[in-house]
């Protein structure tokens, strides 16, 4: 592991947090959710239901109605502000252990490398305010009205993340979006 | 316009995090002058300014100005914020590297396994 390197690269407001993320996944679970819902929505806060679109194969369009998570940023998605607001597809843990199509010790390594936040491309949250343990899909990503979420689905919402939670959230959909690549990689000159 | 020497950084300090002490300590000390920052063969901060890691990269000079205390500073062309954006996006994959040293892309299987959980879930319009 590393020592106190880490507290050089964290912004000051999350320095206070360094062991937490130092011991990360210990104790994951008691730090990741905040302890009450604010007045605002805020991002990586999850809506209790919406509607995630998606275009298919075929081009196709389908839909599910399931919780979902805040993907915007928080000054983005207050009411007046911008039209839209983007928000990704949030699916029980339960549910998705018992009806995934891997097995035996395939599924118990895909499990438990998703509930140490192994894979870049999905984000765990494990129990915590009215969330049961959840697996957010960072591949499904949908823009929604503004005003189809205010009021009534920011009432409804299932948790929030913590100040240390959300930049831990912040840090693997950074890591999902943009994908830093190695140092020595070749580029070439813009024409 | 002065012309100082800053030694180089210590060990382990990040280039970005070496290069914004500078620029505070240039801030502190001095006020509405030009600092000229040289920085001598260090790819990796020129790769954060937009430069690429081919470039020949000997010496990089970057203007700073000092206490803008002109309420018109905010109608004058100004430089982005461009290092500060890239360091955080830096920083924030550094991190999740250090916190989670497995982080990984879905298998194939995984992948194919996800795809078909999602069809329980979604419905034709």
């Amino acid at each position: 592991m590393f020592g106190d390197d880490i507290a050089a690269y964290l912004p000051e407001h999350i320095r206070p947090f360094k062991k937490l993320l130092k011991d990360f996944p210990e104790n994951y679970e008691k730090w990741v959710h905040s302890t009450s819902l604010p007045n605002e929505l805020y991002q990586g806060d999850v809506l209790d239901s919406a509607i995630i679109v998606n275009v298919d194969d075929q081009g196709g369009i389908e839909r599910a109605e399931i919780p979902a998570i805040v993907i915007s940023c928080t000054c983005d998605i207050q009411p007046g502000r911008s039209d839209t607001l983007l928000i990704a597809a949030v699916y029980d843990f339960e549910d998705y252990k018992r009806n995934h199509p891997l097995t035996d010790s395939k599924l118990e390594e895909h499990l438990k490398a998703l509930q140490r936040n192994e894979i870049a491309n999905l984000f765990y949250l494990p129990p915590g305010q009215k969330l049961k343990a959840s697996v957010i899909d960072f591949q499904l990503i949908s823009p929604v009205s503004l005003s189809y979420v205010h009021p009534n689905r920011v009432k409804n919402r299932l948790t929030s993340l913590s100040q240390v939670g959300h930049y831990f959230f912040l840090m693997k959909l950074a890591h999902h979006m943009t994908r830093p690549e190695p140092e020595d990689a070749k580029r070439e000159q813009p024409k | 316009m002065n012309q100082t020497v800053l030694r180089e950084r210590s060990t382990g300090q990040s280039a970005p995090m070496w290069f914004n002490d500078k620029m505070e300590l240039a801030e502190k000390g001095l006020t509405g002058e030009a600092v000229l920052i040289v920085l001598n063969s260090n790819p990796f901060l020129g790769n954060a300014l937009g430069y690429y890691p081919s470039d020949p990269l000997e010496q990089l000079t970057v203007t700073y100005y000092t206490g803008m205390t002109d309420p018109d500073a905010n109608f004058r062309v100004r430089d982005s914020h461009l290092l500060a954006w890239s360091q955080n996006l830096s920083n924030l994959g550094t991190v999740a590297r250090m916190v989670i040293p497995g982080l990984r892309e879905l298998t194939e299987p995984e992948q194919d396994g996800l795809r078909q959980y999602r069809k329980r879930l979604f419905r034709k319009v």
